[in-house]
């Protein structure tokens, strides 16, 4: 089953002579449950794909349907909505509320809805990511991995249909990014988790269920990521 | 291997960041100008002040001149006025000083018309003409209602003068001509022709005769004093006095520099708030370019350079703001100090104006803006370019404990409050500076009690007092007959008047009972502290030691007669209290009593209750013995009654002792309604009179007050208020910078689900909670300054009219401008924040 | 050859306690006059921080940095400036242009910040191989990415510095641009006897150098010649 399809989506920056091609129509489909990784080098057009996915960007032109939700055409308050429901990010630079307490910010998106959240899944997750202990510290207080976990810890929190990992240790040392992205595999294994994931790192991009590369705004090459193969 | 470091790259810099920063130069250059304005405000207002104490000085001295010589030959005031020192003289040559007893304490010289001199002196006639035949005079006014002249062209002039030998005369003159001048209360001089003087005075003209008084103006004045004794050596002039004018004289120029220090304290409230202003400014455009900063540190700009660029930029600012700042200042000053200085116009302002003051109100931005740019200087000249971008970061909340996870706006929102602490403080201490400054300003006005003071002053709506007892100066000349009885009862038959009261005084020699004298006597000999007795502790007023002596060795002393009724009754019985006795209305109307009042405020030294008194023979009891408080009378007595006792009659049992007495004052009140026609009547009457009479108005009274009151604040109120402008002005642009420069956490939120109405709620709970954060910063110091520290202030200045009255209302006008800022602000603010697409404002566009 | 650049015990630690980060954990380098060095290592590795300490932008929290004769600890912050700014020409990763300036008042920023003059011929053919001519009197916010990138190329170039220090200076352009821009740095290198440190994503940019620095966790783990050796 998919839970994403793209068909033939194009996005340009900036106007004149600056302008900038960032897709030039992609068409791409996302099976449910599955790791994908998506590569390519600097300014290839990979971030701009992720944001179209998760409703952060509005295409030029093409179509982005996500668990059955046509994203084009909708308006801010209803992407709000989608955005928080149907996605949860996890960025390069963490991208956490510097005055809320990690506790607070894994809650973030629930607070934003209205949402009660789910007590034992919390405890799951904090247990699963090791965070428990740190739940009342700022992220500040934490070291780069360990913000990086309390932003997966909030991505999975609202159970979202799929997960955007844009570079998520790159950031991070090798050892810290070895253990984030253990522990995210884990985490997506253990809820069947979508994950469609930016990077550079090679061997990273191996351990995915598929490898999507993309040059200069299109998709030049599909491969079934090792992790499946071998 | 330090090679020339380029400063003018710097230069170029700051002036390319003019061009970009466009709002933030702008605000800077404002905000340097109103800071040279408000200093050239104060250094205007200060310095006029000053001088117009010191043209006050010169009034009061009499003359324009910087020195006086009196007693001169002819040859001896030719030689002095060829000094090289001397740029002009004018030379008067007199005879004699008037010393008719009536002239009180005013000296008045006779003197040969010299229209220059007379202009020197602003002695010259209005009514009439200098003289030009032999037998005119011209004279002042005061000096005319002393002595009893009509105010006619024509009429007939007995005076008594002595010349310089000591020896009297009396002689008859015409008057020609009378003027009404400021300078002439305690000096003036009555014009005659040469041949009068010839005649009156055989020989004046003489080389020999020393009667020449000449004014020297001088080029430079400093130490006149010595001045005036160098040129008399430098000339070989010997046995000339001098006066100098004390106007020119180093005390006095301190003087005048201390009376118009207040005027100049304002400035430090200007140095505080033009810091605040341009330190908030410049400070939170170096927080905001540190990253740009950083940028230039590592492509190799020196610390040197970047402090230079900073400065250059200060400077540029300062000088940009020069020009619409003084224009600002000198309107300020035009529109603020022509009031402050009373009497001149519109004038004062241009009169005062000099150079000096701008000067230092551009020195004075200078240095508040190297203030304001001192702080980010040095931070920014320390750290290297990683650890300024480090500090570009933002400082993080301390953290806290315990707390269910659930975020809503409201913790969002509080949470967003701690940030930028440093800032918000800033904000908070300019807002709070403007309030205490206004809210001082605000209680001392409404302090200010107008009752007490018209009370005080002129507790009746007008005061006709007789011609010679107008000026303190002047002696009341109880043969005058400027009041009299047809007077009060056309006063009283004027539909506008409610009620005239007379008040009639003759002096008389009495003769104390020696237990009288002993007592009086013994009192003032009774020590007032270790060292000194009651008498010695009076010893610096001549004429009332005299009258002591002459109670203790004669028994003899003057006492006042004073016939007194209806309002000056309740006057005296309201403010002076009894030391003897007490009042009963019926037995006083009576004519057998009368009431007694010391010789000084204690009312010992009078007759007590149940004592005799025989006033020309005619015996009365002291019904009581009050500490009077002889205020209410107009004029001076003569010297001997400097010492007196005074016994208070009513009025018609002083007519019945002195028939032919007229009035010395009249109290009248009026239906306030009606002062219109009251005030038609009265020029009228002031006209058909050939007799000077000087009239009070209990408004003067209460318009004087209220500019006085008005002034008093004026200056703060204006600091305060641009102050105020200011901090208003910082508080919006935190709440502006503060959400602006979040634009790409909003954009994070909203990534996140947060939906654009969330976001324009947590904006606005933000804004009302900065709102109410800075009111709650700004109330409670505001009340406790208002309800313990403005007692202290106010009592400080020792003004009997003062009362300290409680208010907060510029507080109550400040607290809600804040909220709705705190509402209207952040709504402008949404629009810019969600402009742009979600991963534009994230900054993860390419 | 002589050791243009000595790095001994280099360390830099960031924050504190559970949050410190060691982006620097003994780094010992020699790097030889005229040659062309790259450095990779994944992102966070500290090979930003390594060429930020080699050129005097940050101080270390141990160690020394040797540029020639020239001890950067000793140096106070005025000199160190001064020195940088003659010695060392910087490419930034973020360009790191004056908004202000325009693109030849940036170019010939550190110069002016020297009060040389411009060595206005070099300049011109400098500009031209990266094809900016036309863009001189622009300002750096109206270009794109990869024009901005060639802004700073040539800023690094004008001042002729012994030393170039470049933090993935190709990352936003096509690979044409960047194998004439990689060229362009060699052969002013060359020129010049210019030594060149480039932090680098792309192999095959790094296989053109004459050294490759492999950097991971904060210390160097393996150097291997270039293919170009």
């Amino acid at each position: 089953m998919d839970i994403v399809t793209i068909r033939n989506l194009k996005k340009s920056f900036g106007k004149g002579e600056s302008r900038v091609q960032a897709l030039r129509g992609i068409d791409l489909t996302i099976e449910k449950g599955k790791f994908t990784a998506v590569i390519g080098v600097s300014g290839s057009g990979k971030t701009t794909l992720l944001n179209m996915i998760g409703g952060l960007d509005i295409p030029d032109e093409g179509e982005v349907v996500v668990d059955g939700v046509k994203l084009s055409g909708m308006k801010e308050k209803e992407l709000a909505v989608f955005r928080r429901s149907k996605v949860g990010f996890v960025y390069q630079n963490f991208n956490l509320v510097p005055t809320l307490t990690v506790r607070e910010n894994i809650l973030f998106p629930l607070s934003l809805a209205g949402s009660s959240p789910d007590p034992v899944f919390f405890e799951e997750i904090t247990e699963l990511l090791g965070l428990k202990k740190r739940l009342d510290a700022y992220p500040h207080e934490l070291s780069g991995g360990g913000q990086q976990r309390a932003a997966i810890a909030r991505a999975l929190m609202a159970k979202p249909s799929i997960l955007l990992a844009d570079e998520p240790t790159g950031n991070l040392d090798s050892k810290n990014g070895q253990n984030v992205l253990g522990l995210l595999k884990l985490s997506v294994e253990t809820y069947h988790q979508t994950l469609v994931m930016i990077t550079h790192n090679l061997e990273i991009a191996q351990m995915a269920d598929r490898v999507v590369r993309i040059e200069d705004g299109c998709i030049c090459g599909q491969e079934v990521g090792h992790a499946c193969e071998f | 291997m330090l090679a020339n470091s380029n400063l003018k790259i710097c230069r170029i810099l700051v002036r390319q960041n003019f061009r970009f920063h466009r709002i933030r130069s702008l605000l800077l250059i404002l905000s340097a100008a109103l800071v040279t304005g408000l200093y050239s405000f104060v250094f205007l207002m200060g310095n006029s002040m000053e001088d117009a104490l010191l043209l006050s000085y010169e009034y009061s001295y009499g003359s324009v001149s910087h020195i006086l010589y009196t007693g001169m030959t002819e040859g001896q005031a030719d030689t002095v006025a060829k000094n090289g020192e001397v740029k002009s003289t004018v030379r008067l040559s007199t005879i004699g000083q008037l010393s008719d007893p009536m002239m009180g304490q005013r000296l008045v010289k006779l003197a040969v018309t010299d229209r220059e001199y007379a202009e020197s002196v602003l002695s010259v006639p209005e009514t009439g003409r200098l003289p030009r035949e032999k037998g005119e005079i011209a004279l002042d006014e005061f000096t005319m209602d002393s002595l009893g002249v009509s105010h006619e062209l024509g009429a007939s002039v007995s005076l008594l003068w002595t010349d310089p030998q000591g020896n009297s005369y009396t002689s008859d003159f015409t008057l020609c001509g009378w003027w009404n001048s400021s300078t002439n209360f305690t000096e003036a001089c009555a014009w005659i022709t040469e041949e009068a003087a010839e005649e009156l005075s055989p020989g004046y003209q003489e080389e020999t005769a020393h009667n020449v008084t000449l004014g020297v103006m001088l080029h430079q004045p400093k130490d006149t004093e010595a001045q005036a004794q160098e040129i008399l050596d430098a000339q070989g002039v010997s046995g000339v006095s001098f006066t100098v004018n004390t106007a020119y004289q180093i005390a006095m120029r301190e003087r005048a520099a201390d009376q118009a220090l207040p005027y100049y304290l304002p400035a430090a409230a200007v140095l505080i708030c033009g810091y605040l202003m341009m330190y908030s400014i410049v400070h939170v455009a170096a927080q905001q370019d540190l990253l740009h900063f950083a940028g230039l540190k590592s492509l190799g700009m020196t610390p040197r350079q970047i402090c230079h660029m900073l400065w250059a930029e200060g400077c540029a600012v300062s000088v940009l703001g020069l020009l619409p700042g003084w224009l600002l200042g000198f309107l300020l000053d035009l529109g603020i100090t022509s009031r402050l200085i009373g009497g001149m116009g519109a004038y004062s302002a241009l009169a005062f104006l000099t150079w000096k003051p701008f000067v230092l109100a551009g020195i004075c931005t200078a240095a508040t803006a190297f203030l304001a740019y001192l702080r980010p200087v040095l931070r920014l000249c320390r750290l290297t370019p990683a650890q300024t971008i480090e500090n570009a970061m933002e400082k993080m909340p301390q953290p806290r404990k315990g707390s269910d996870g659930r975020t809503t706006l409201w913790t969002l929102a509080v949470r967003a409050l701690r940030q930028e602490r440093g800032r918000t403080f800033l904000s908070a201490v300019t807002l709070l500076l403007a309030a205490l400054l206004l809210l001082a300003q605000w209680i001392q006005y409404i302090s200010y009690r107008e009752d007490l003071y018209l009370a005080g002053l002129s507790p009746w709506d007008y005061t006709l007092a007789d011609g010679s007892a107008y000026l303190s100066m002047q002696r009341y000349n109880e043969n005058n007959q400027g009041i009299t009885g047809e007077t009060v009862q056309e006063l009283r038959n004027r539909p506008e008047v409610v009620k005239v009261s007379g008040l009639k005084s003759k002096e008389v020699t009495l003769t104390a009972s020696d237990e009288l004298r002993r007592r009086i006597v013994d009192y003032y000999n009774q020590p007032y502290d270790d060292t000194h007795t009651l008498r010695e502790t009076q010893e610096g007023y001549t004429d009332w030691c005299q009258g002591l002596d002459r109670l203790e060795e004669t028994g003899e002393y003057t006492a006042l007669i004073l016939g007194i009724e209806g309002d000056y009754l309740g006057y005296v019985l309201e403010n002076s209290p009894f030391t003897s006795g007490s009042f009963d209305a019926e037995a006083f109307a009576s004519g057998r009593y009368v009431l007694a009042g010391g010789a000084s405020h204690e009312g010992i030294s009078s007759p007590a209750q149940g004592e005799k008194a025989v006033i020309c023979g005619q015996s009365f009891e002291v019904m009581g013995s009050v500490m009077h408080d002889d205020n209410y009378l107009s004029g001076a007595d003569s010297r001997e009654a400097a010492f007196h006792i005074a016994y208070l009659l009513p009025a018609e049992v002083f007519d019945q002792l002195f028939p032919d007495q007229a009035y010395r004052q009249l109290a009248v009140q009026i239906h306030p309604e009606r002062r219109a026609s009251f005030e038609a009547y009265l020029d009228q009457y002031e006209q058909q009179l050939n007799r000077g009479v000087g009239i009070t108005r209990k408004s003067e009274y209460r318009e004087s007050f209220q500019t006085a009151r008005l002034n008093s604040i004026l200056p703060q109120l204006i600091v305060g208020l641009v102050l105020l402008g200011i901090a208003v002005l910082n508080f919006i642009n935190l709440l502006i910078a503060k959400a602006v420069s979040r634009r790409q956490k909003f954009a994070v939120y909203e990534s996140l689900g947060m939906t654009r109405a969330q976001l324009r709620r947590l904006l606005l709970t933000e804004g009302v909670l900065h709102g109410a954060l800075m009111a709650a910063a700004v109330s409670l110091p505001a009340v406790c300054f208002a309800r313990f520290a403005m007692p202290l202030i106010l009592e400080r200045k020792e003004s009997w009219c003062l009362v300290y009255t409680f208010s907060l209302m510029p507080l109550w006008i400040l607290l809600p401008v804040l909220l709705l800022l705190g509402i209207g602000v952040p709504l402008p603010c949404y629009c810019f924040l969600t402009r742009g697409s979600l991963t534009e404002r994230m900054g993860t566009a390419q | 050859m002589e050791a243009i650049l000595k790095a001994a015990g280099l360390k830099k630690y960031y924050g504190k306690g559970e949050a410190m980060v060691k982006a620097l954990d003994g780094v010992d380098l020699e790097i030889e006059r005229g040659k062309f060095t790259a450095i990779i290592g994944t992102s966070g590795s500290g090979k930003s921080t390594l060429l930020h300490m080699l050129g005097g932008l940050d101080v270390p929290t141990a160690g020394s940095i040797r540029v020639g004769n020239t001890e950067l600890s000793r140096l106070n912050s005025e000199q160190a400036t001064i020195f940088r700014r003659k010695q060392i020409g910087f490419i930034f990763q973020n360009y790191n242009l004056v908004p202000v300036l325009s693109v030849w008042e940036n170019i010939i920023f550190p110069i002016a910040l020297d009060g040389r003059r411009p060595d206005q011929k070099f300049i011109l053919e400098v500009v031209k191989l990266l094809g900016l001519e036309k863009k001189l009197d622009s300002l750096p916010n109206n270009l794109s990415g990869g024009q901005q990138q060639r802004v700073a190329i040539a800023r690094a170039l004008a001042s002729k510095p012994s030393i170039i220090l470049a933090d993935e200076p190709t990352g936003n352009l096509d690979s044409k641009t960047s194998d004439d821009v990689i060229g362009l740095l060699k052969m002013t290198g060359q020129e010049f006897s210019q030594t060149i440190v480039m932090i680098t994503h792309n192999p095959e940019i790094a296989r053109m150098a004459d050294r490759v620095i492999r950097i991971e966790d904060g210390k160097i783990v393996s150097e291997e010649g270039g293919q170009a050796r």
